[in-house]
């Protein structure tokens, strides 16, 4: 009849030993997924959102550029700003901080990729300063301008991803939420 | 003891439960997300694949190419679902795919976001579809001014939650939107050399003269930097450069190519410009050669880069037709004494005559010749005999010279096209001035502001009828409204020949432009201000320059096939006979060939100067070229002599066609 007493007085202490053996890597594989779970939606934002901005440049190339009043002929006036497009992509990456989220504009056919910008405010280096700066660059010089229908543009955006994984780390303090830059980039070619 | 087991028990199941929501709801964040944007990605392509399709399927509902396509506009007339009908469905909420009827050009659309997986009588998707045209501009783009149709598409698709769900996130939805137009694109480039190996300054058959040269520069000055730049360069060309030849040291010589090169950009000052396309797989002797001095708007060296795609070197005028008569039907027509015009004058088709048959003017084919101060101008009258036709009213009339014109006095233009309808004479110019000089001019704000376009051909454009000796057997077309048409003579392609004169003009402007006041069905020739007819060419008319003509390539500008007397399983041979070229087409041995000399006039020309494949142009450098700027189209370019430079187009004024694209 006390055999479960015994039993039970037998295995105490087991609970948290089998705790400590299981807890632990549980614990850790939870937060793994947590973690890589939030890193793999940021990364997927991130693609989605730059891609997004990516398709907005691409439509709206050479042709867009209004000429007329300066002897030219062209009454389009759809050019898009690195500001524009910065605006773009920052829809459809709501998630991210946008004073710390980084875009490089790169003209992909050997042109010189524009100053990185910050989508919005931090100080001189936000996108939004760029008002003026209409991309894909014109260079006036039709046929190898960088917005010309057919030239590859990329555009990279990377944010800090501020992680707790980090603390699992053989070396890392206990508490230790590293901080990793995630990064995506995406190119397409201009089409008008 | 029993207790507090008790109480740690039902804590590991609340702190399951809540790390399984919790863990759901990250999940969901890594697999829902990526999921619906995989979608996304899906209904993007579907959108743009869908948009593409319905304006593609517009295009060619509308003829493929040329004036239908800039001028559509969605009236009762042309906004249907018949086979030839574009469909306009302005309507918002757009319409739905599963209410676009079979027969709709939409319907095309609709069918292509079903290949690419979004349909809309799927219970999840839905598909729509919106277009418009004309001057309604698609909500999506305001800023695309030159455009005459587009087709908006959206997809939707709802998609069910996995991981998301447990926070009571059971539907998703993704959405795609495009936006594709026929829409105005200009024309990258400065210079088209469209002359290939073989292609020659002399009639087949005859010893070739300068066969396989696309640009030559034998300008003698050095005289500073092109506008704009600090290098050197006697011919202008910013923009950039396209040689179609293969010519190199390693090409067959005498009737393939004259020169061991496609382009020689000279030794004094050379050409300047941004980029040298030439055709070829890469240098010599895959490719044609370029010799002499070229270099950028910084003076360093310019390198040729080398492409074998046959679109980068096609015309880039093609598939659209050459330019259409203003008047479908017959303009009166207005003889001319001995020829002679002057005064304001109307907007008529001119031809001198100097007898009379049956009590009317028998046409000569005389060059009517522009004396004193010349005006054109709709209020204007004739000063001749006026009889037939039906006067125009639009603000861009047709004016028809038959034989030709001798600018000797002052011709002062206003908006309009006007037709130098060959001359009698082989071998003589179907527009000169004499050597004393003579002006040509924009004379009113139409004539700048919506521009003027000149039409260098022979009796036989399309809509003049032609003469009967060369086969206009009924009567037909704008010749139907001379007198005694019968007795007009057989008129041939003929040179132009400028020396000395004084000419300013402007191409023609997009009717989207304000001020402009052009029909929008001749904004496919957006830029154009002189054009040679495609016909007055050492070659066929082929727009594919990757072969010898082949015969369904060998196309007259009406769409029919020429050339083929001689034809060899399905193929024109390689290069035509004399008798096929003169016969079909009126050439002479020197008509494709032009020579501007400005000598101590002065052309200040801006716009687009067109001439086929097989045609060539000879700058003779004066003093006297200006500031105008010409983006040039042509076989084969030769300067020679002379200091001034040639100027030739930025992308400021570039021509400009209408294709189909992505616009949103």
């Amino acid at each position: 009849m006390n055999r479960p007493a015994i039993t039970r007085r037998k295995q105490r202490g087991q609970a948290m030993l089998e705790f400590t053996f299981v807890g632990i890597p549980l614990m850790f594989v939870l937060i793994s997924i947590f973690e890589m779970s939030r890193g793999m939606w940021m990364y997927h934002t991130m693609a989605f959102s730059v891609k997004d901005g990516v398709r907005f440049a691409v439509v709206h190339g050479i042709n867009c550029i209004n000429t007329t009043g300066t002897g030219g002929t062209n009454p389009n006036t759809c050019k898009k700003t690195i500001a524009d497009i910065a605006a773009q992509i920052q829809g459809s990456a709501v998630i991210f901080d946008p004073t710390k989220t980084t875009l490089t504009f790169f003209p992909g056919d050997g042109g010189a990729a524009s100053t990185p910008c910050t989508m919005v405010g931090a100080g001189a280096g936000g996108c939004p300063q760029f008002k003026t700066n209409a991309w894909p660059p014109f260079d006036s010089t039709g046929a190898t301008s960088l917005d010309a229908v057919g030239k590859p543009i990329r555009i990279d955006i990377t944010a800090p991803f501020q992680s707790a994984l980090s603390m699992f780390w053989p070396g890392s303090r206990p508490v230790n939420f590293g901080t990793y830059t995630l990064g995506a980039s995406s190119t397409d070619y201009v089409q008008y | 003891m029993i207790r507090r087991k008790k109480t740690s028990g039902g804590q590991a199941i609340v702190m399951v439960t809540l790390a399984l929501i919790a863990m759901c709801g990250m999940m969901g964040l890594a697999v829902d997300l990526g999921w619906s944007f995989f979608v996304e990605k899906q209904a993007q392509a579907a959108a743009d694949g869908a948009a593409l399709a319905a304006v593609q399927e517009a295009v060619s509902r509308l003829g493929g190419g040329g004036s239908a396509i800039s001028g559509f506009t969605c009236g009762s007339s042309s906004a249907g679902t018949g086979a030839s009908q574009v469909d306009c469905e302005p309507a918002n909420p757009p319409t739905r795919c599963g209410s676009v009827l079979a027969t709709s050009s939409l319907h095309v659309g609709c069918s292509f976001a079903k290949t690419n997986g979004f349909d809309d009588s799927v219970a999840r998707q839905k598909v729509t579809m919106q277009s418009d045209g004309g001057t309604n501009r698609p909500p999506t783009a305001p800023g695309v001014v030159l455009i005459s149709y587009w087709v908006t598409a959206r997809t939707v698709q709802t998609i069910p939650q996995l991981f998301s769900a447990v926070l009571n996130n059971t539907q998703g939805t993704v959405s795609a939107i495009a936006t594709a137009g026929i829409v105005g694109s200009i024309t990258p480039g400065s210079f088209y050399g469209m002359n290939h190996a073989g292609d020659c300054w002399s009639l087949p058959g005859a010893p070739g003269v300068n066969c396989g040269m696309d640009i030559k520069n034998g300008s003698k000055g050095s005289i500073g930097p092109c506008p704009g730049g600090s290098g050197t360069g006697t011919i202008c060309a910013p923009a950039g450069v396209f040689l179609s030849s293969t010519c190199n040291s390693s090409s067959p010589t005498g009737n393939t190519c004259s020169q061991p090169w496609a382009g020689d950009g000279g030794s004094h000052g050379g050409i300047e410009t941004s980029s040298i396309v030439v055709m070829g797989t890469g240098g010599p002797p895959n490719g044609g050669a370029i010799t002499g001095t070229w270099t950028n708007a910084s003076g360093a060296n310019v390198g040729a880069t080398y492409s074998n795609n046959a679109a980068t070197f096609k015309d880039p005028t093609s598939p659209n037709p050459q330019p259409p008569l203003q008047a479908s039907s017959p303009i009166p027509s207005c003889g001319v004494l001995g020829g002679n015009l002057t005064g304001t004058v109307g907007p008529y088709q001119y031809y001198s005559y100097t007898t009379l048959l049956g009590g009317k003017p028998k046409p000569d084919g005389g060059q009517i010749s522009i004396n004193g101060t010349t005006t054109f101008s709709s209020a204007g009258g004739c000063p001749g005999i006026l009889s037939g036709g039906s006067a125009q009213s639009g603000s861009f009339p047709t004016v028809v010279f038959w034989g030709g014109i001798n600018v000797v006095g002052t011709m002062n233009l206003t908006a309009g096209q006007y037709v130098m309808a060959g001359t009698s004479v082989p071998d003589t110019p179907v527009m000169t001035t004499p050597s004393s000089g003579g002006t040509i001019q924009a004379a009113d704000t139409t004539a700048t502001n919506t521009g003027t376009m000149f039409v260098f051909t022979d009796g036989n454009y399309p809509g003049l009828g032609g003469p009967k000796v060369q086969g206009n057997s009924g009567g037909t077309g704008q010749i139907s409204a001379i007198p005694n048409w019968d007795q007009m003579p057989a008129l041939y392609q003929g040179n132009i020949n400028v020396k000395n004169s004084t000419i300013t003009m402007e191409g023609l402007v997009n009717s989207a432009v304000g001020g402009s006041t052009l029909p929008s069905s001749m904004n496919v020739y957006s830029g154009v201000v002189w054009w040679q007819d495609r016909r007055n060419s050492m070659v066929e008319y082929n727009e594919n320059p990757a072969f010898a003509p082949h015969c369904s390539n060998c196309t007259k500008d009406d769409g029919t096939v020429v050339g083929c007397a001689d034809q060899t399983a399905g193929q024109c041979t390689a290069s035509q006979t004399t008798g096929e070229i003169v016969t079909d087409n009126h050439v002479t041995a020197t008509s494709p060939g032009v020579q501007l000399d400005p000598g101590h006039g002065s052309i200040n020309v801006n716009g687009v100067y067109y001439q086929p494949r097989g045609a060539w142009i000879q700058i003779i450098h004066g003093t006297g070229f200006g500031t105008g700027k010409l983006q040039t189209i042509t076989g084969s370019l030769e300067t020679t002599s002379g200091n001034d430079k040639f100027l030739l187009q930025g992308p400021t004024n570039p021509l400009i066609t209408y294709k189909t694209a992505l616009i949103q």
